[in-house]
């Protein structure tokens, strides 16, 4: 046992040495073990006659020039001390070399003990949530500055390699982070890393790193050494990082919940560890595991687990194994591999009993019990430790079933309701189309099918059959046509499926047939290009099979949509099955079997193709060099794998592969790659080019036969007949069938599932880089900054870059809050009292579908213009965030926006105001306005009185304008904004601005300048004189065209007079005259053009030089950097 | 390099799903057309052996899925390409629009040395149809706009100009291929530079 280390100075004194090295001893106490003597014998009474009976070993650490010397540990027994030294020597000796002073040894060696003493404390606690855990959780929100609601699930003792030195100390890992942190001697070393950022983890051994996890991210690698539970932190953080990959594949498992079931369900089985988190992913785990070996519903969670027998009729024998028992299943799995499997739904459970002396007389009979399925079949269970606990939680389980005997009647009732629908589901099509058979081959089937008639007689059919040696030999031999359907369902769990999901099929088909979406066109499409040389899909019955099929499949998953090969999977599904099994059968194949394969980045394909290298390199050496010479190891087998190779395979000989992948799951096709690979490997090693190589292989696929069934394409065979199938897959077995397993392909799956989404991430990311930079606005180094950040905000958000997109940065989408927060960091309107309103202006004006989000090209260009576009663009931009229809009258409404919001709109009102009159005591135009309004609608803004007006009016200059064409006008200039035609095409046509909607602009742009006397005066001039303008354009509404005549006019006056007339206060000689008109109430419209704007701003020199400025975003990204990231602090 | 070697030229058909190409790479290379064809998973291809100006080539066709989410797994076909030929359906103007990030990400992907001047050709097919929805003058606008991109319209069910065009691309092809001997004129040279377009498609490869 560990103790806190304890300084001594006598080290010999009533003890003997067992052991030295440089720095540590071994004693035990003279009187105790071996010691004999007088001394020993003397020490012996000591310590009985005092109370402090100190324990007989100890463990010293010692540097050779020190006097002082530290008690370390101590033990009551030989063997427990020797445990502790055999630690230190393997752990802590080697690393304490690369130490340059002898106090840093020290140092370290204390702190290593009392860390090691803190954990073992920790699991001697047995509370849920310890004190000692909830004081490290406060820590680890504290050192790493992490939001309230990130999780931490377990902290590990273990020291971190900075350079050439380790530094002891605590490894965090929570649910979105691992981070380390040490502080010894002075010097703070932390470490944050991001599982969304880790590329690789492995333990490795090395000379420099002994005994090691190795975690790499973009940037760096990372080394940690000396943890008391390896293997235990590695599963952890393995399954932490699977965690995060698994949520930027699929949105779905976007937020991360305790599932508080999990946890209650295994509290019994799970050792009491730190915390709840950390348990909860235990039996997340152990959970998969178990729905992975029975073929279960992925949602099943494991209950508990108990050793017993199973009584099997058909070789009167029992078996041992072990129960697994979960909230709808009892499952069996033998202890010697592949004897004997079952499955019991507990929806068929119709009794459990105990069975006492059967009278068989063997040993099964002590605590038996006796489970007898509605369909009168009984399975006997046997030495059962616990019994009448099993009995009893099967009871309890049983009764927590919901009563589907009601809800199947509401939903058949439902369903008659809806059934006006035009279809009824199809039987296996290969009834319907039925190939000519040979005699031999018919007598060769019917042989098949009696074997199988004899084996289910005594194994039993359905779900519950034992599943046994012969069942799998019988299956490697190909299964007999007319069983193919019922057991591909009974094998692949899909029956299973299909018995809890009632009904659901058909009310799939009708919502998804009622629908128009990308997905439906795109298996309409490829609806004749599945399995075209079968009868069944050249004819209507088929195909709309195929097409309910998949539609539905579609409408079940939209993450998968329809993709590629699912037609061809789905074709040759609904040959043997009736149609709603088939359905099954396919989701089986998509989320449980082959998981990720078809969604919209074909993850699970690619992860595949990573794990088949990585086996190829392993079993085939020579020829994964070669394939990776040519080029072509990653693509070989892509369709091998997404079509189940029936797309390269002779349809009657990819069925016999699909026997066994239902049958025995994935791990069949890696199997079988390899065999072909080997079997091909002389003739692979000649090839000079990829085209050679693949044609290779086409050849020798396209050349499988199979003498047992019917050939699907009556044309005669060009290819030379290579290898029978059954021979093929006898040799796959023999070859493979033991060396490349289920668990080890899962394992390589976790592995590569972190390169191939960190490619896919890194390629989106490439690629959402080019499409931005094609706006040339931004620095490419500034734009890489940004959606980093973005991503960061996106992060935090817990979404997910999303998939369909029609390009790649509308991946990321940013809502008004996240747009808000990084606008308001990064651009120079977004500072002053007005920045939420611009901000609000600015997100409407970038989000093209109204959809309230703005993709990560908007944030970009809003960023853009506001720092580099030229003052034209920069102006026009700021002149259409505020026209109609963008700015409607609800959004003038001050109480359009947030608390805070409200206030800076009204303030920003009133400071216009203060600025247009600021001697007069009450401001006529805004009270005049507020009378008329206050007549017209009641209630609501001062600024609607224009835009009433306006949009009411028939004919008014505000007619056909639409949000879009504003925004093209307003964003005039970008990257495929206009038609690819020579030339910069002129901006579309901006509608004028009414008086509110100007008076609201000229607000925002006296916000921007009013830190800066220069622009702040031109402002006010240019303003001054565009409400003239707009008095003029008012008045005379029928002569808009030579106005803007004027305006050039007027403007280039104001200019001459910019000096001259203007008082300390902004105001002009003719503000009087403003102020009388604006009072008077006109039938006609005032307005303001984007010419007359535009002209009359750009004038003004100080305004020019402004918005043609160009300002550099780095140092705030950086700012916005630092916030997010503390990489490696030290 | 003796222009005696037996040449292989490798052709690249990229487009959307259903637009025909690999009813146009049977048509050509095997004359016949049938409407019994799986859709395309991965890659898949054919060779013919063509005269081109006296000299006796290969053809080596490389047929690609078109489905938007196997885009970025067909790029490890893309390396060596000699020509590229983009095929979109007459009937359908969203796969005429989808030629540009077609021609993109082939470029992109593909990386070849000289970008401006790689052979491609565009196959406006299935004018066997009547709902014709791209016109002609369309079609050769764009094509035009694309530094005169050759342009033809095809028919692969009626073997419509499927001949002519793959004669065109196999005549581009060689030319491509010819300038890239003259860049490499001392074999061992060659062997340098094979080397780093290895390592070069490596790097690509992770962009899948």
């Amino acid at each position: 046992m560990w103790v806190k280390p304890q300084e001594i100075y006598l080290k010999t004194a009533l003890w003997d040495t067992e052991e030295t090295s440089l720095y540590f001893v071994l004693q035990c106490r003279k009187g105790h073990g071996k010691s004999k003597g007088l001394s020993s014998l003397l020490v012996g009474t000591l310590d009985s006659v005092r109370d402090t009976k100190p324990a007989p070993y100890r463990i010293l650490h010692q540097t050779p020039n020190s006097e002082i010397y530290y008690v370390i540990a101590t033990a009551l027994t030989e063997q427990q001390i020797r445990q502790d030294w055999q630690w230190l020597i393997d752990n802590v000796c080697s690393t304490l070399h690369s130490f340059d002073t002898e106090e840093e040894v020290t140092e370290f060696v204390c702190c290593k003990i009392n860390s090691v003493m803190a954990t073992e404390q920790e699991n001697i606690t047995e509370d849920e949530d310890t004190i000692t855990y909830k004081n490290v959780d406060y820590e680890f929100h504290q050192r790493f500055n992490m939001p309230k609601d990130e999780k931490l699930v377990c902290y590990y003792s273990c020291s971190y390699w900075k350079g050439k030195m380790p530094r002891q100390g605590w490894m965090y890992l929570s649910v979105h982070y691992m981070c380390f942190y040490s502080y010894i001697i002075g010097r703070k070393t932390a470490v944050k890393i991001r599982w969304a950022d880790v590329t690789e983890l492995a333990k490795t051994h090395s000379l420099i790193f002994p005994d090691s996890i190795k975690v790499v991210t973009r940037d760096a690698e990372h080394y940690f050494t000396m943890f008391l539970k390896k293997n235990e932190t590695f599963a952890l953080m393995q399954q932490l990082a699977n965690i995060a990959m698994k949520q930027l594949i699929d949105d779905k498992s976007g937020t991360f919940n305790i599932d508080k079931d999990l946890l209650t369900k295994l509290s019994k089985n799970v050792p009491k560890k730190a915390s709840f988190l950390k348990r909860d992913l235990d039996a997340r785990k152990q959970s998969n595991l178990y729905t992975l070996r029975f073929r279960l519903p992925q949602t099943e969670k494991l209950d508990g687990t108990e050793a017993c027998t199973l009584w099997t009729p058909y070789n009167k024998k029992h078996n041992w194994g072990r129960l697994y028992l979960s909230q709808n299943f009892i499952c069996f799995d033998s202890r010697v591999l592949n004897l004997v499997r079952l499955t019991i739904p507990l929806r068929n459970v119709h009794q459990v009993e105990r069975a006492d002396s059967g009278g068989t007389g063997s040993s099964g009979d002590s605590g038996s019990i006796l489970i007898t399925t509605a369909h009168h079949t009984s399975f006997l269970f046997g030495n059962i430790s616990d019994r009448d606990f099993l009995v009893h939680k099967i009871s309890e389980l049983l009764a927590k079933l919901p009563n589907d005997v009601y809800r199947e009647k509401a939903i058949r009732a439902m369903a008659k309701l809806e059934n006006d629908s035009h279809w009824t589901p199809q039987p296996p099509l290969m009834t319907l189309f039925k190939t000519h058979q040979t005699s031999p081959i018919k007598q060769m089937q019917q042989k098949k099918e009696k074997r199988w008639e004899d084996h289910m007689a005594e194994v039993g059919r359905g779900v519950s059959m034992y599943q046994t040696t012969d069942g799998s030999e019988l299956v490697v031999s190909g299964l007999p046509e007319s069983l193919r359907g019922e057991l591909w369902s009974v094998f692949s769990g899909s029956i299973l499926q299909k018995a809890q999901n009632k009904g659901l099929y058909e009310r799939l088909v009708n919502e998804a047939l009622s629908s128009k979406n990308q997905a439906n066109d795109e298996i309409e499409r490829d609806l004749h290009r599945s399995l075209p040389e079968h009868r069944a899909f050249q004819n209507d019955i088929g195909i709309s099979a195929l097409r309910r099929v998949l539609c539905a499949y579609a409408r079940k998953n939209p993450t998968i949509g329809y993709c590629q090969a699912m037609n061809i999977v789905a074709s040759v599904l609904l040959i043997y099955c009736p149609e709603e099994q088939a359905f099954w059968l396919l989701a089986t194949i998509c989320e449980t079997l082959l998981p990720d394969y078809y969604n919209t980045r074909v993850v699970g394909a690619l992860v595949d193709q990573g794990v088949l290298e990585e086996l190829t390199e392993a079993h085939l050496p020579e020829l994964h060099a070669k394939l990776d010479e040519l080029g072509m190891m990653k693509m070989i087998s892509l369709s091998w794998f997404l079509t189940l190779f029936i797309s390269v395979m002779p349809y009657e000989c990819a069925v016999n592969v699909m026997d066994c992948f239902f049958y025995d799951g994935a791990k069949v096709i890696f199997q079988v790659t390899l065999t072909i690979l080997d079997i091909n490997h002389e003739k692979l090693l000649k090839c000079t080019e990829d085209g050679q190589a693949m044609q290779v292989l086409n050849e020798y696929l396209e050349g499988i036969y199979n003498e047992e069934a019917m050939a699907l394409s009556t044309e005669p065979r060009t290819e030379a007949k290579t290898i029978k199938i059954q021979d093929l897959i006898y040799r796959t077995y023999r070859s493979y069938g033991s060396t490349v397993t289920s668990e080890h392909i899962e394992h390589l799956r976790l592995k590569h599932r972190l390169r191939v989404v960190k490619q896919l991430e890194d390629s989106l990311e490439r690629n959402t880089l080019r499409a931005l930079q094609q706006d040339k606005l931004l620095e490419p180094n500034e734009l890489h900054d940004l959606l980093s950040i973005i991503r960061e905000e996106l992060f935090w958000a817990k979404r997910v870059p999303c998939e369909r997109l029609e390009a790649p940065y509308e991946a990321y989408r940013l809502d008004y809050t996240q747009f808000k927060s990084l606008f308001t960091a990064l651009s120079p309107w977004a500072k002053g009292d007005y920045a939420e309103a611009i901000t609000a202006r600015m997100f409407k004006l970038m989000d093209h579908d109204d959809d309230g989000f703005v993709s990560a090209r908007g944030l970009s260009v809003a960023i853009g213009l506001s720092t580099r576009g030229d003052a034209q663009r920069r102006l026009r931009a700021l002149y259409c965030a505020h026209a109609p229809p963008l700015l409607t009258h609800q959004d003038l409404r001050p109480t359009h926006f947030t608390e805070t919001g409200e206030e800076v709109a009204d303030d920003a009102i009133s400071f216009f105001d203060d600025i247009e009159n600021p001697p007069t005591p009450e401001p006529l135009a805004l009270s005049g306005l507020q009378r008329s309004i206050s007549e017209v609608c009641g209630e609501g803004s001062n600024m609607d009185k224009s835009t009433d007006s306006t949009t009411s009016q028939t004919g008014s200059p505000w007619e056909g304008y639409t949000s879009e064409s504003v925004r093209a006008c307003g964003l005039a200039g970008l990257a495929g904004s206009s038609p690819p035609s020579p030339g910069p095409a002129p901006p579309p046509p901006a509608p004028p601005l009414p008086r509110a909607h100007f008076l609201q602009l000229l607000a925002a742009l006296h916000d921007l300048t009013k830190h800066s006397a220069p622009h702040y005066e031109a402002v006010v001039l240019a303003g001054t004189l565009l409400l003239q303008l707009g008095e003029l354009n008012h008045r005379r509404p029928d002569l808009e065209r030579e106005m803007s005549q004027d305006s050039l006019y007027l403007a280039a006056a104001a200019k001459q007079s910019s000096t001259s007339t203007m008082d300390p206060n902004g105001n002009t000689p003719d503000e009087q005259e403003i102020r009388r008109t604006q009072s008077q109430e006109s039938e006609s419209v005032w307005s303001i053009t984007l010419e007359q704007f535009l002209a009359t701003m750009l004038l003004q020199p100080p305004l020019e030089e402004y918005f043609n400025e160009k300002i550099s975003l780095v140092p705030q990204l950086e700012a916005l950097k630092q916030r997010d990231r503390l990489h490696s602090v030290s | 390099m003796s222009s005696r070697k037996k040449l292989l030229l490798k052709v690249i058909i990229l487009g959307d799903s259903g637009v025909g190409k690999t009813s146009l790479m049977n048509q050509f290379v095997n004359k016949k057309f049938s409407n019994q064809y799986k859709a395309t998973i991965g890659a898949d291809f054919l060779t013919k052996e063509v005269i081109v100006d006296d000299r006796i080539v290969t053809m080596q066709i490389w047929d690609t899925a078109g489905q938007e989410r196997f885009q970025s797994l067909g790029v490890a076909f893309y390396r060596g390409a000699d020509c590229c030929v983009l095929v979109f359906d007459v009937t359908a103007p969203n796969t005429f629009k989808s030629l540009e990030s077609w021609r993109d990400e082939f470029l992109i992907q593909a990386s070849p040395r000289d970008p401006d001047n790689f052979p491609f050709v565009i196959l406006g097919n299935k004018v066997d149809l009547d709902n014709r929805a791209v016109s002609v003058k369309r079609g050769q606008q764009w094509c035009q706009s694309k530094n005169d991109i050759p342009y033809f319209e095809t028919s692969a069910k009626e073997a419509v100009n499927v001949e002519l065009a793959f004669q065109t691309i196999a005549r581009n092809a060689l030319a491509q291929e010819t300038e890239a001997e003259l860049y490499n004129e001392f074999p061992d040279q060659i062997k340098l530079n094979a080397n780093d377009n290895g390592r070069n498609r490596d790097g690509d490869n992770c962009a899948c």
